[in-house]
């Protein structure tokens, strides 16, 4: 690849644009003022030629000889010559609107229809009122280089026919030397003043190119800057939702954290008395093997030359090995093991599902499992203080969602419940009731975490969704859970979050999750 | 390379300016030659007779100066001849005789010059409108062509003949218009020609 040597800096640049930008802005008004004018002319071109033809029709029509007519020589000229007229200069406006060429050949023909129009009416003087309308319809170009040309038409004409045929242009064979000056004098007269008028009209149409060029470096500017700061904007979205990401992720782990020592605890109730039942059964089977070795010896005995009494020595041997008392203890035993084994199981199941990593992509989540989860894991933070009341809706269907993320929000309100009570029966032999609902409310699924706490007073209530807003005291939260969980069924889910409360009474959260995808995307392009 | 096409597309410009300039050339060329061609109709005077020195009274009326203008009801060109002859009919003493002679062609309807033209000559002042049946007249004073005039004193002697418009139903004032004024008024008494221009009268 080879660079260019004679590249031009991009300062530079920049500088001859704004420089340029003005003159550029007033061609482009130019020319589009050019071909727009051809095509007034271009109408008023076939209008005149019509104009020619209908005039000399209805004035001159025919020529006589005695009773004989024939079509009068001005209808000829009308059609003919008419058309010869506007041959070019329509060709030259279809071909090439505002060329320059376009623009003077136009302006001469304009002014030769002046002369077609003088002979068809026989020379009127009103007739030569066209003349000065024409040069005011050139100068709608703003071209003051055409009035010299229209002008020159207009004189060379008038020239040709003052000399060859005075009495048509003067109205005498001898005129005066100085009556060309005063025919032309009123023309020149209009020349100047439509000079002058091109000559404002330029003026104000570059002051407006500048105007314009400079409204464009404005929004040239303004618009560098919006790019700006969109990219700084989409910036730290992107470090927000990065921080985002990361705040949801510690506080699930806050949440895992504080769940751990119940969880501990859950577990190891159960395998305590797994434990004990292990050991009881390890006894059973070595009284058991102890008892099945005697009989081998007895049926030993009862072969030989001196056998014991059967009867007796197995009463012994039974007796010695406490069968019925085994008999009596040890299915329970394996029973409560076995009981103890699938807590532990059904815990373990829970966590995993509850800890389950998000998926970057939703997918279909049974809320009704999911609230049997998080209770089952947040079981040590509210079986002391609340009983747990379910109503949930067996047919409710499956919701497309973020599975980790809502089991966040509902870990965040159980919990918070479980403390509300907690905080009302701690000195008391009390419980509360957590109950828990799941409906189906059009298209969303509505999930009522009610708590028999506290309530929330009045004076906080707006706050309570507030980041780092809390009440509880300092290590029991850190104030992000419902702003969280308002932020994940709001903002992800495209779902709603609210509570009603009545102090001393307590506290109805509601979730709605809309069953159908949302998309996060509208959400933020709104 | 890219010099090479510069020039390509230069003299691509040049070839596309001549053509244009030719175009144009050819077309000023065309419209001057119609233009012309229509000036020298339009100037080209219209055939004329013969007109006696002395005009009978078979054509005069006789007593008095008399201005007799012939023309044909259908003629649009001779409507400024009209005009013409009205104003010389206007500034003129009363004891000249000013006609009108509207020229109806063998083997057409009386009323046939019943046109806009005679309605028009019938308005104006002191002037009596008459028609020539089949052209005799105008033919007896070498009136061939609609438009012309002729001005003769009382004793019948010629005083002009001839058109009064510059051209073909040019309706300005021209220098026949000022000769014939000039006529009426006694200035010239030497007889005065001029052009006609118009239709014929009679084939």
């Amino acid at each position: 690849m080879t660079t260019c040597s004679t590249e031009v800096p991009r300062s530079t640049l920049r500088k001859m644009t704004i420089i340029d930008r003005p003159n550029q802005i007033l061609s482009e008004k130019l020319d589009s003022l050019y071909r727009s004018t051809d095509r007034l002319f271009l109408g008023l071109f076939l209008c005149q030629w019509v104009l020619a033809i209908v005039f000399a029709i209805v004035i001159t029509p025919y020529t006589w000889l005695g009773a004989s007519k024939s079509v009068h020589y001005h209808v000829v000229f009308a059609v003919v010559l008419g058309a010869a007229l506007n041959s070019v200069p329509i060709y030259l406006i279809l071909r090439h609107p505002g060329a320059t060429v376009t623009r003077h050949v136009v302006a001469a023909c304009q002014m030769l229809w002046s002369a077609v129009f003088v002979h068809l009416t026989g020379g009127r003087i009103e007739t030569h009122f066209h003349v000065f309308g024409s040069l005011a319809f050139v100068s709608f170009y703003r071209d003051r280089n055409l009035l010299i040309t229209a002008t020159l038409v207009v004189a060379s004409e008038h020239l040709v026919r003052g000399f060859t045929w005075p009495e048509s242009v003067y109205g005498t064979k001898n005129p005066e030397w100085w009556r060309f000056l005063e025919h032309a004098s009123w023309v020149v007269f209009e020349d100047v003043v439509l000079f002058l008028g091109i000559n404002r009209s330029h003026h104000d149409m570059s002051v407006s190119a500048k105007h314009e060029a400079a409204m464009e470096r404005v929004q040239e500017r303004i618009q560098e800057e919006v790019d700006a700061k969109t990219e700084e904007l989409r910036l730290s979205m992107d470090r927000s939702s990065t921080l985002q990401a990361e705040l949801f992720q510690s506080q699930k782990l806050e949440a895992v954290g504080r769940l751990a020592s119940g969880l501990a605890h859950e577990i190891n109730t159960p395998i305590q008395f797994v434990s004990d039942s292990l050991y009881f059964i390890k006894d059973a089977s070595t009284d058991l093997l102890g008892l099945g070795e005697r009989m081998r010896l007895l049926s030993t005995e009862l072969d030989g030359s001196n056998p014991p009494e059967p009867k007796s020595a197995i009463d012994e041997a039974l007796e010695e090995a406490e069968l019925n008392y085994l008999a009596e203890n040890l299915p329970s035993a394996v029973e409560r093991s076995m009981e103890g084994l699938n807590r532990v199981a059904e815990l373990v199941r829970s966590m995993k599902e509850f800890a389950h990593p998000d998926q970057t992509e939703m997918a279909a989540v049974d809320l009704n499992r999911a609230i049997e989860n998080t209770i089952n894991v947040s079981k040590n933070e509210h079986k002391y203080v609340a009983d747990v009341e379910l109503d949930l809706e067996p047919s409710l269907p499956q919701v497309t969602c973020h599975g980790g993320e809502i089991n966040q929000v509902l870990i965040n309100l159980i919990v918070n419940a479980a403390h509300a009570i907690g905080d009302i029966v701690k000195d008391t032999n009390g419980r509360g009731v957590i109950r828990i609902t799941s409906r189906v409310d059009g298209e969303f699924a509505m999930v009522q975490i009610a708590d028999t706490g506290g309530g929330i007073p009045d004076s906080i209530a707006q706050q309570v969704f507030e980041p780092f807003f809390t009440t509880k005291e300092v290590g029991k939260g850190t104030g992000q859970g419902l702003a969280i969980a308002r932020n994940i069924v709001t903002q992800k889910h495209g779902g709603t979050l609210s509570f009603e409360s009545t102090p001393g009474s307590g506290t109805c959260f509601t979730i709605r999750i809309p069953f159908a995808p949302h998309d996060a995307t509208e959400d933020q392009a709104a | 390379m890219q010099a090479n096409m510069k020039a390509s597309e230069s003299a691509i410009g040049r070839s596309a300016l001549l053509g244009r300039s030719a175009l144009v050339l050819l077309w000023a060329l065309s419209v001057a030659t119609g233009f012309l061609l229509l000036a020298r109709i339009e100037t080209t005077p219209s055939a004329r007779g013969a007109t006696p020195a002395s005009i009978g009274l078979d054509v005069r009326s006789g007593g008095s100066t008399e201005a007799m203008l012939f023309v044909h009801p259908k003629c649009p060109c001779t409507l400024a001849s009209l005009h013409l002859f009205e104003k010389l009919a206007t500034h003129v003493a009363s004891d000249v005789h000013f006609t009108v002679w509207f020229v109806r062609p063998k083997g057409v309807k009386p009323g046939w010059e019943r046109t806009s033209m005679w309605t028009a000559a019938t308005r104006i002042a002191n002037v009596q409108v008459k028609v020539d049946v089949g052209g005799e007249r105008s033919r007896k004073v070498g009136a061939l062509t609609s438009g012309h005039l002729i001005i003769c004193n009382s004793t019948g002697r010629l005083l002009f003949s001839g058109g009064i418009t510059a051209s073909r139903g040019m309706e300005e004032a021209c220098r026949a218009e000022e000769l014939a004024d000039q006529v009426i008024h006694g200035k010239v008494t030497t007889p005065v020609t001029t052009p006609v221009y118009g239709c014929v009268l009679t084939p």
